[in-house]
């Protein structure tokens, strides 16, 4: 490959810090909270102009309950919700009782601009210290120990001193920089689950396609009970899946060519919109440049073929338009690092009762069909007593000095289909930043930090590990 | 200053190209449209994940026109407006009547079709596009511009390019390369910055109703405006003013941003409004700590503003924030200094230069900088009622070699910014400035030496309006 040299130079610091967070999503958000309210000097970085990343898609929240409604997660997570609650923002927890493959807890909508905005004012309230538009491009690294990191932004290439970093960029991209192992996507042949740039439709006729729902039950994966309509009046707000076989008569007669067999909505706090989950994107890395690009293009073109075939197909749809498109692909997978240990599917379903847990989860297993043909199945296990996730699964082997949260932590490509989602990655959050700050408390290394102490922190926060 | 030392490494060439284009505003997106329709092998660098910059907030655009309804920009610029009408993401221009406004029309559009549109666009004329992708530095040798070094998920790359064009909104890439260039006014003060929101759920008769029974509140001359009945009709006006509920809002302690008054752009849907009010000042979104004060104290306005309607604004009592600009709406920060700096004698003079590119003719407009907010919110109108004209000399930056700036930054003074920074001009720009890298590495010259008759000969060809 042909390359260009660069010449040495020096780098201005920016800022000095006890924990550097790189990436603004729900993991990365969470995470600096934690670290701040226990006392560290904390710095978050994030590439775009808000807060929010995959949580800024109009994606509901997955993961905060089991299959039995209890909760699983609690602390700061949980907080959010609570705000956003409070906002107005949110009807709360939409509990899927079901009766079929899809158990799956709750499912929890929300107004995209609240979420942002209450995220804004914790990081405020807790003192993080917040960089926007800011790029965290790469590890300063001496031996094989984090100094801190470089960042790139208006003001150029800059530098952040900091004793410990926590990787939530979704892709571990300072974690891969500074040299830690990693796999990506299926063992066997390297798919990634594809990606989806959402869009909210407007304008929708709900009674219509509710009592669409009640007339033709077959056609949706159905949760009980019937009678959407009824609930829906109410301020309830649900997800709906389905229509397998419209899709295939469409696709048939020429409407739908779109990698996406069935429909997704998720009716969302606002009267008539529906965030639409269908807009697919199928062999794209979203860790890297060329792919993003390509997903933003085919999403968009297929964004506009959904919604014609929405309008043909599905009743209430009708006169719905496109009101709002995401502001960036939403990316199911990329890398997971290679942590102390490696969460596997066994240790989720035996529920193993790790000594260093740090938080639970309990949503189903949702691998969606990674084959660029679409010869393949989506794959489900459900684990309806939940299961936990083992602090080990955010200490990447090593490398010292940083810590992995979100959806980029330790596990194998099964379990991930389960401990992606925002409420883990959440949760994950917390504990990081948890453990980062009392790591600089007790001056100990991130590896050796006392784990009876971290669970009695995260313990008294309102996090859930037993 | 402290400072680390980063060690001398080897960066992947990514691609060798013709022309780069850093920044995926219109600017940018006409500039790289037009190079690879003039034969270049163009590479467009957005950092965001779609192309559109200012316009993907749906800030209505301006410029196209002069004060007497005649067209002064055409060329690919016209081409994407005739377009976003053809598709249904705009109704066409709208022709200002007022003697009080900055003259010529106002453009409004789907903003998320926009998105769409340029996408198609800038394919269809074979640009490679490369998104989520920022460019960071130039490559030099010396003062000769080779390429630049971007970062991206896929980390730090190189693009090789006989010519760089920068459309990044503040001239990042030539900045950094070390071209000269001017910030603001006198006293270094910026025009503010705005997050743009859109609002659904208005009650439009409750809302409208009020605006006709108490004109005065909205700042209206017109004693019966009838804005209801225009409204449900289909017509779609902007209602500026409540000024007075904000001066009674602030005695009440519920009112405590720096902008005297709301602007309320009525969207095609029914009960959905655009806002453009919060003013945040004395920031330099060209610093990244500014820039993030920027977006938070923007963003805190915006449910201030919210707050605000709910409580004193008749229709607003249930509306909702149904989507907040992912990115603040930035009016000013460097104006690079090129072998000519176009000023406003030139303007009112209508000085025909003889390497003029395109035309403006916008009223001067800026938006109060000052910290105590000293000067009214649009004190300095200055009006063009022939239209001006913009040399080339203006994208090009002194000292430097194979490089053109577009859009809000070119060679223009403080008065004159006040003008050329609207998106129609920075389009005209950009499509200059694309063809003539593009024709630079046809005749294998450079940006500066180019042979302008040809330029000009070329942008006529193309309907651009030079004359």
């Amino acid at each position: 490959m042909k390359t260009i040299k660069e010449q040495a130079r020096n780098i201005p610091v920016l800022d000095e810090a006890d924990v550097v967070v790189t990436g603004g999503g729900p993991a990365g958000i969470v995470a600096a909270i934690a670290a701040a309210r226990q006392g560290a000097k904390t710095v978050l970085i994030e590439q775009r102009g808000f807060l929010g990343g995959n949580a800024y898609l109009g994606l509901p929240f997955l993961g905060f309950h089991g299959d039995k409604n209890q909760q699983l997660v609690g602390g700061i997570p949980w907080e959010l919700i609570e705000r956003l609650k409070a906002e107005g923002a949110s009807p709360g927890p939409w509990f899927h009782e079901t009766k079929g493959k899809y158990n799956a807890g709750t499912s929890i909508c929300f107004d995209v601009p609240v979420f942002s905005w209450v995220a804004n004012n914790m990081i405020k309230e807790t003192g993080v210290k917040l960089f926007l538009h800011t790029l965290a491009v790469a590890p300063i690294l001496e031996n094989n120990s984090l100094k801190g990191i470089f960042i790139e932004s208006k003001s150029g290439r800059q530098a952040i001193l900091s004793r410990t970093v926590i990787d939530a960029s979704g892709d571990a991209d300072i974690a891969v920089r500074a040299g830690a192992s990693y796999e990506k996507g299926n063992p066997d042949n390297g798919f990634l689950q594809p990606s989806t740039l959402l869009f909210k439709a407007s304008g929708v006729n709900m009674k219509k396609l509710m009592d669409d729902v009640d007339e033709n039950p077959g056609n949706y994966h159905l949760y009980d009970p019937p009678e959407l309509w009824k609930y829906y009046r109410r301020g309830i707000r649900m997800d709906l899946s389905g229509c397998e076989k419209i899709c295939a008569a469409a696709t048939d007669a020429g409407d739908y060519d779109v990698p996406n067999p069935y429909v997704i909505f998720t009716c969302l706090p606002g009267k008539g919109e529906i965030l639409v989950n269908m807009a697919k994107v199928k062999d794209i890395d979203g860790s890297s440049n060329l792919g993003l690009t390509k997903g933003e293009i085919e999403g968009r073109t297929n964004i506009r073929k959904v919604m014609s075939f929405l309008k043909k197909y599905i009743k209430g749809f009708e006169n719905a338009y496109v009101d709002w498109i995401a502001p960036s692909i939403g990316i199911r997978e990329t890398r997971r690092i290679i942590g102390e240990y490696i969460l596997n599917e066994k240790d989720m379903i035996s529920r193993k009762k790790f000594e260093d847990r740090i938080c639970m989860g309990g949503r189903y297993v949702d691998i969606h069909d990674p084959t660029p043909d679409n010869t393949g199945e989506s794959k489900y296990i459900i684990f309806p007593e939940g299961y936990y996730i083992p602090y080990r699964c955010l200490v990447p082997k090593s490398i010292d000095n940083l810590l992995v949260a979100g959806r980029c932590i330790s596990v194998n490509y099964v379990a991930y289909g389960s401990t992606r989602v925002m409420a883990q990655c959440m949760a994950t959050g917390q504990a990081a930043g948890t453990a980062a700050a009392l790591s600089i408390k007790e001056n100990i290394s991130l590896r050796k930090i006392n784990m009876t102490n971290l669970q009695d922190k995260l313990r008294k926060d309102g996090a859930i590990l037993d | 200053m402290r400072t680390i030392r980063e060690k001398a490494r080897d960066i992947p060439v990514l691609e060798e190209v013709d022309v780069v284009v850093a920044g995926g505003g219109l600017t940018g997106v006409i500039a790289a449209i037009s190079a690879a329709r003039n034969g270049a092998k163009t590479l467009l660098v957005e950092s965001n994940g779609f192309l559109g910059g200012i316009a993907a907030l749906g800030i209505p655009i301006q410029g196209f026109h002069d004060d007497s309804n005649k067209q002064i920009v055409g060329g690919i610029p016209w081409e994407f407006i005739e377009r976003l009408i053809k598709e249904g993401a705009s109704p066409g221009p709208f022709f200002f009547d007022s003697e009080e406004c900055a003259g010529g029309s106002l453009i409004k559009y789907d903003h998320f079709k926009l998105r769409n549109i340029v996408s198609d666009m800038v394919s269809e004329a074979g640009v490679t596009l490369l998104l989520h992708t920022m460019a960071v530095a130039p490559i030099q040798d010396g003062n000769k511009i080779r390429g630049i070094v971007i970062e991206s998920k896929s980390g730090r790359q190189a693009i090789l390019t006989k010519a760089v064009i920068d459309t990044s909104g503040d001239g990042d890439i030539a900045a950094h390369a070390g071209a000269e260039f001017e910030k603001g006014n006198a006293q270094g003060f910026l025009q503010p910055v705005t997050v743009i929101f859109r609002i659904s759920n208005v009650d439009m008769r409750e809302f409208l109703g009020d605006v006709d029974k108490h004109p005065e509140k909205y700042l209206l001359k017109d004693p019966n405006p009838n804005y209801w009945e225009k409204y449900r009709k289909g017509e779609r006006k902007g209602i500026n003013g409540l000024k007075k509920l904000c001066e009674e809002a602030k005695v009440r302690g519920d009112y405590d941003m720096p902008n005297p008054l709301v602007a309320i752009a009525c969207l095609p849907q029914e009960g959905e409004v655009i806002v453009n009010m919060a003013h945040v000042k004395l920031v330099d979104v060209t610093d990244t700590k500014d820039l993030t004060k920027a977006e938070i104290t923007g963003n805190n306005y915006v449910w201030k503003t919210m707050n605000f309607l709910r409580k004193y604004v008749k229709g607003f009592k249930n509306a909702r924030v149904s989507d907040v600009a992912p990115f603040i709406g930035i009016r000013e920060t460097r104006r690079i200094i090129g072998e000519y700096t176009l000023n406003e004698n030139d303007m009112l003079a209508c000085k025909k230069f003889g390497d003029r590119i395109a035309r403006g003719a916008r009223g001067v407009d800026i938006h109060d900088p000052t910290p105590d907010s000293s000067q009214s919110c649009r004190s300095m109108y200055m009006r063009f009622p022939k239209g001006y004209y913009i040399p080339y000399r203006c994208l090009v930056p002194k000292k430097l070699e194979n490089i053109l700036v577009a859009g809000r930054c070119i060679s223009v003074s403080y008065r004159a910014f006040g003008s050329t920074r609207v998106m129609a001009q920075c389009m005209a720009t950009g499509q200059a400035a694309g063809t003539a890298a593009a024709l630079s590495i046809k005749e294998n010259s450079t940006v500066r030496k180019i042979n302008i008759d040809k330029l000009q000969d070329r942008l006529r060809k193309d309907k651009a309006i030079i004359d």
